[in-house]
């Protein structure tokens, strides 16, 4: 195997990378996973193109495909982590709570007077309701096809787990 | 089939092979946290993984300084898969989102008040703290919460100030949804 392929995966994974970060600093998009998913899709097919078009595309189908394997390998370690800073994932921030405390430890209740009653799930359902999940009309919320789809893949997946559904 | 060809084949299979052992663990190993038991399956899924690579892919040739690189490649390409089949699993578990998305399917719709009665902030970080003393990222000792694990800590810096790079708001605001503290 091409040291060239390391090269190239990366060069594709940066650039991808880099431009989220450009356009999530400018505006975060509406649909930021749909977005995610279109920035790690289309950023290595445009790069392909512009260095075939100046003859430095990499040769040969077999190192493209190694290359596209890795740049998706280690697309989908980040696009897989994003939801714990986009959204804040509650047992890290309680990390930090008791991380940045005076004395490195908190009661339970001093956690607690550190969150609003109902921000955590709000800002879900807040998320939920620009998602291609649930389409919201007024104050009720329905499932839509993918979102029912979600739940029938996660019931599956935890039933072949031997796992009841999650707690949340 | 050439070894190229059957390699990026069996990579671009491993989550299946990461969900059959996790199957299979998680059936025998019923002591831990879920997702204890599932770090250990990932971890155990490497051997598998190895094997059919090694049978499928490199055994046939001499080792050389381009296998190293291949078997490289094979071990970030398989551990970003692990890693990513980790967050799917706990996303399963954890996430709030799916939880959610569960109980308006069970009940048909559900109102926005009916959403935010049934799930208060209070529940999920009573769950959580039990989840992170059960995983020794936390101890309880004489009612106060204390670190006492440092790698979840650090991941928590590091995304903490990867979101604040990608422009998001400060964890604070969030938390307590604009209230100043």
């Amino acid at each position: 195997m091409s040291p060239r392929v390391f090269i190239y995966g990366s060069l594709f994974f940066v650039s991808s990378l880099l431009l989220h970060v450009v356009i999530w600093r400018v505006r975060v998009p509406r649909h930021d996973a749909l977005g995610l998913f279109l920035i790690f899709s289309v950023v290595p097919a445009v790069l392909l193109a512009t260095l075939r078009a100046v003859n430095l595309a990499p040769v040969g189908g077999i190192s493209v495909a190694h290359m596209l394997l890795l740049h998706a390998a280690l697309s989908v370690f980040y696009i897989s982590s994003y939801p714990a800073a986009q959204a804040i994932s509650p047992s890290l921030d309680i990390l930090l709570l008791i991380g940045s405390s005076a004395n490195l430890r908190m009661t339970r209740e001093e956690i607690l007077a550190n969150y609003d009653e109902t921000v955590l799930v709000k800002a879900r359902i807040d998320d939920l309701g620009r998602s291609a999940l649930a389409s919201r009309r007024g104050d009720t919320f329905r499932l839509t096809m993918a979102g029912r789809a979600v739940v029938r893949f996660f019931a599956i997946y935890r039933s072949m787990l031997g796992l009841p559904a999650g707690q949340g | 089939m050439g070894r190229d060809i059957r390699m990026i084949c069996i990579l671009v299979c491993s989550p299946f092979l990461i969900a059959a052992v996790h199957a299979a663990w998680s059936r025998i190993d019923r002591s831990g946290l879920p997702q204890t038991v599932a770090a250990r399956s990932i971890i155990l899924g490497y051997l598998p993984a190895a094997i059919i690579l090694w049978e499928a892919v490199f055994a046939s040739a001499p080792f050389t300084a381009d296998s190293a690189l291949a078997a490289f490649y094979c071990f970030v390409v398989y551990s970003s898969f692990s890693y990513a089949y980790f967050h799917l699993f706990n996303m399963s578990e954890t996430a709030r989102r799916i939880r959610i998305i569960n109980e308006i399917h069970r009940a048909g719709a559900m109102r926005y008040e009916q959403l935010t009665a049934m799930y208060r902030s209070r529940d999920i970080i009573e769950l959580r703290l039990n989840r992170l003393v059960a995983m020794k990222e936390l101890r309880l000792h004489d009612g106060c919460y204390a670190m006492n694990g440092r790698l979840l800590y650090l991941a928590a810096l590091f995304i903490s100030r990867w979101r604040r790079l990608i422009g998001f708001r400060e964890m604070r605001e969030t938390r307590t949804g604009g209230r100043p503290q």
